[in-house]
């Protein structure tokens, strides 16, 4: 053999060695919000490849589209999205630029989580009048105390039409998830029985989901309309109303308990409650359970009411990441 | 007009006026049909927000006494006939809209004073043709008239990160070429842009882009362009009453070519940093001014951008970012003291830096420093400082405060300028690179 084929089969034998190894039966899956993906890996387990695109606490509205990201979509198998236009300030772009046919709407490697399910707020006139409005709805699905069979069934359907060889793997994973979550939202309801009329605001509509799920009375939004900040005129109305209304609890994302809130919180005499407003991609609220538990609590602490409640059955502790 | 006439006359209108008043009474007796169902209110506050009641429209609009009726909007879906015609509008276009306005008040050794103008309307559409290609236009009406900026298809069947964009299209150079003034970060297009690109840079001609992952957090896009026009805006020639030819028939080797390479990456968690080429090279052009005519001109520009960003989505951000810009051929026109037309091929520099912080959301300051040596006979350098707070009142509207100091050869220019721009319609984010 010549020195030059030597050294042609040296070069290709280096070449396939340094290729990455694809982590070869592993569906590489892509979530617009820790939630989704909490979800799926509690469904999936380690069949499952998972990236998070928006992972802090930040407004989804916000969320700024990376390389990174580009790069993940480009080679995602499924791709998890809530919808409702809750991730339009990054997915839209991102599916355009990514190059992937495997995950673009109406492929099998798209899923988006709320379809069939029914959106508060859907508008009947859809005009800019009305501030930053959704068209599908109020896209804050993800908060819904109510919502968590519907996306885990969504998604358990996403990851099945993709990974067939692992249906049985997948049921499994789904059945002790949907167990988990009924034990779970047995402890939300008793909790809630004792806020049902109990008043609230706001500064957005993240938690509007929250308020009709467990009857609470809403008094109104800081904001005038979705996305738009307030209008001094409409801060004193808001003042005015919570004033007449005490006691108000006054229902603040991270990313809303700003200084707007502070003053009017202030002016009114009412209180505010921090909740989160999605599961945390790196911390302890990783799971989407515990982040409703957390959120329960919260609003225990806020309406100062017992959490847990009493006579809730023991809840298991989970493990945080990868969940389930 | 004859008596006959005038009875003939009223032979027509009359049975015309009198259906046209049966038809109007008609249309408000019979009540419209919504157009959607409103779906019940489960909570208070969403159905004042979001679910104002329709208003039944009679078919025939609102008029007032002694106003035609309006003749009510042709039914343009596809449920009375069961096909799609040449009248559906299913299929038709996401059109956007967009107002640019500028005040400007200016104080130095050139034009001084207080400018209001509506800087441009941006009418655009956008589409899908079929699962491989899209189309789009950009036609904006300006102080010169209405131009259509940019019209061009967007073929994808080459493969999932190729693009072959044809038509009329601004060209892919440096960092913010491709974008509309409107939509800068800034109220004008940085010096040396201006200087030896033009405030806007489109060309007709043919586009191929395409992006390859590097790795898991970067990747690396190139384009390469081949254009028979090119449309560059330059206001010194325009004053001077020189017009560059950059179009028409000319053979293979003359068409103007564009180049980019440029690599994005994420630099830790909240970090990107992209780095940029581009090169412009036109062989052939000419140009007239003073009755006269040159002729085999040729130029080219060469960029180099690199452009940082720092910031958690939803805290403060910063973004520091940097074009150097080389221009060599017959870049300098001019007229000599006869007023005859001059050509000079001086290499040129120039540079734009500039430093942003977002403290909100809504909300970002910004400095931007550029210098640049001008594309005239007497060589004068010219620097620009800019210092500017914006503020998006919602997504869909902005507003623009910003000073500006000029320096060009010994004259000095202090201006502030408030700049107010509204999107309506379509709106969506790009990814920016």
């Amino acid at each position: 053999m010549s020195v030059v084929k030597r050294l042609w089969l040296c070069c290709i034998a280096a070449l396939v060695a340094a290729m990455p190894a694809r982590a070869a039966d592993k569906l590489k899956v892509v979530a617009t919000i820790p939630d989704l993906a909490s979800m799926a890996l509690a469904i999936g387990g380690d069949a499952l490849e998972m990236v998070v695109l928006a992972k802090g606490s930040s407004n989804l509205h916000q969320v700024t589209a990376r390389p990174s990201h580009l790069v993940a979509m480009h080679k995602a198998d499924v791709f998890l999205q809530v919808g409702l236009s809750l991730e339009t300030s990054f997915v839209p772009a991102l599916l355009e630029g990514c190059g992937n046919a495997r995950i673009q709407p109406g492929a099998k490697g798209f899923v988006n989580v709320s379809e069939g399910y029914a959106a508060l707020g859907v508008p009947t006139e859809v005009s800019r009048k009305d501030g930053d409005v959704h068209p599908h709805g109020n896209p804050h699905m993800n908060l819904d105390p109510l919502a968590g069979e519907h996306m885990a069934r969504r998604i358990h359907a996403g990851l099945l039409a993709n990974l067939p060889s692992e249906a049985k793997r997948l049921d499994e994973g789904l059945a002790a998830y949907l167990n988990r979550l009924a034990e779970a939202r047995g402890r939300w309801e008793l909790a809630a029985k004792e806020w049902k009329g109990r008043r609230v605001g706001g500064y957005h509509s993240d938690y509007d989901y929250v308020v009709r799920a467990w009857g609470l009375a809403d008094t109104g939004s800081i904001e005038e309309k979705p996305g738009i900040a307030p209008t001094p005129v409409h801060l004193a109305r808001v003042v005015q109303r919570y004033k007449e209304l005490q006691p108000v609890l006054v229902l603040v994302a991270p990313w809303s308990n700003n200084s707007t809130v502070a003053r009017v919180v202030e002016q009114s005499g009412c209180s505010v409650c921090e909740l989160p407003s999605r599961c945390d991609a790196e911390g302890r609220l990783f799971d989407w359970i515990h982040m409703m538990d957390e959120l329960h609590a919260r609003l225990a602490k806020g309406f100062g009411t017992r959490w847990p409640p009493v006579e809730a059955p023991k809840a298991e502790s989970a493990a945080p990441a990868g969940g389930g | 007009m004859s008596q006959q006439d005038t009875r003939g006359l009223a032979a027509i209108l009359v049975p015309a006026i009198l259906a046209t008043a049966a038809h109007a009474q008609d249309a408000s007796a019979a009540p419209a049909k919504p157009i959607a169902q409103a779906k019940p209110a489960t909570n208070a506050k969403i159905a004042t927000q979001g679910q104002a009641t329709p208003k039944p429209v009679p078919p025939g609009g609102f008029a007032t006494p002694g106003m035609p009726a309006r003749s009510a909007m042709p039914q343009q879906a596809t449920d009375a006939s069961g096909q799609t015609s040449g009248f559906s509008s299913v299929f038709n276009p996401a059109f956007a809209f967009v107002v640019d306005t500028l005040a400007d008040y200016s104080d130095g050794d050139g034009d001084d004073g207080l400018e209001l103008s509506l800087r441009s309307a941006e009418l655009s559409a956008k589409s899908w043709i079929d699962p491989d290609a899209w189309a789009y236009f950009v036609a904006v009406a300006e102080e010169e008239g209405l131009a259509m900026e940019e019209a061009a298809i967007h073929y994808k069947g080459l493969g999932d990160t190729h693009t072959l964009r044809i038509g009329r299209f601004f060209l892919d150079f440096g960092k913010q070429m491709q974008a509309h003034v409107h939509d800068l970060r800034t109220v004008d297009r940085p010096l040396p842009l201006r200087a030896y690109l033009g405030s806007e840079l489109g060309g007709d001609g043919v586009q191929w882009d395409a992006w390859t992952p590097g790795g898991e957090t970067g990747a690396l896009r190139w384009s390469l362009g081949v254009y028979g026009a090119i449309n560059s805006e330059s206001e010194d020639l325009e004053d001077l009453g020189i017009e560059r030819e950059l179009g028409g028939r000319k053979e293979l080797g003359d068409l103007a070519m564009t180049a980019r390479l440029t690599s994005f990456m994420d630099v830790g968690e909240d970090s990107t940093l992209q780095l940029g080429a581009s090169w412009l090279g036109i062989p052939s052009y000419s140009a007239e001014g003073g009755n006269e005519e040159a002729e085999d001109l040729s130029q080219n520009v060469v960029g180099f951008d690199a452009t940082y960003g720092f910031g958690a989505d939803g805290e403060d951000k910063w973004t520091f970012g940097t074009e150097f810009l080389f221009a060599s051929g017959d870049t300098t026109l001019g007229l000599d003291g006869g007023g005859d037309l001059v050509v000079d091929d001086q290499g040129l520099t120039g540079f734009y830096l500039y430093g942003d912080w977002a403290f909100e959301p809504n909300q970002s300051v910004g400095l931007q420093l550029a210098e640049a040596e001008l594309p005239r006979l007497d060589g004068e350098d010219a620097s620009e400082l800019d210092i500017y707070y914006t503020r998006h009142i919602s997504e869909y509207h902005r507003v623009r405060l910003a000073v500006r100091q000029s320096s060009i050869a010994d004259e000095d220019t202090f201006a502030l300028l408030v700049q107010y721009t509204g999107f309506v319609g379509a709106h969506a984010h790009g990814v920016n690179w």
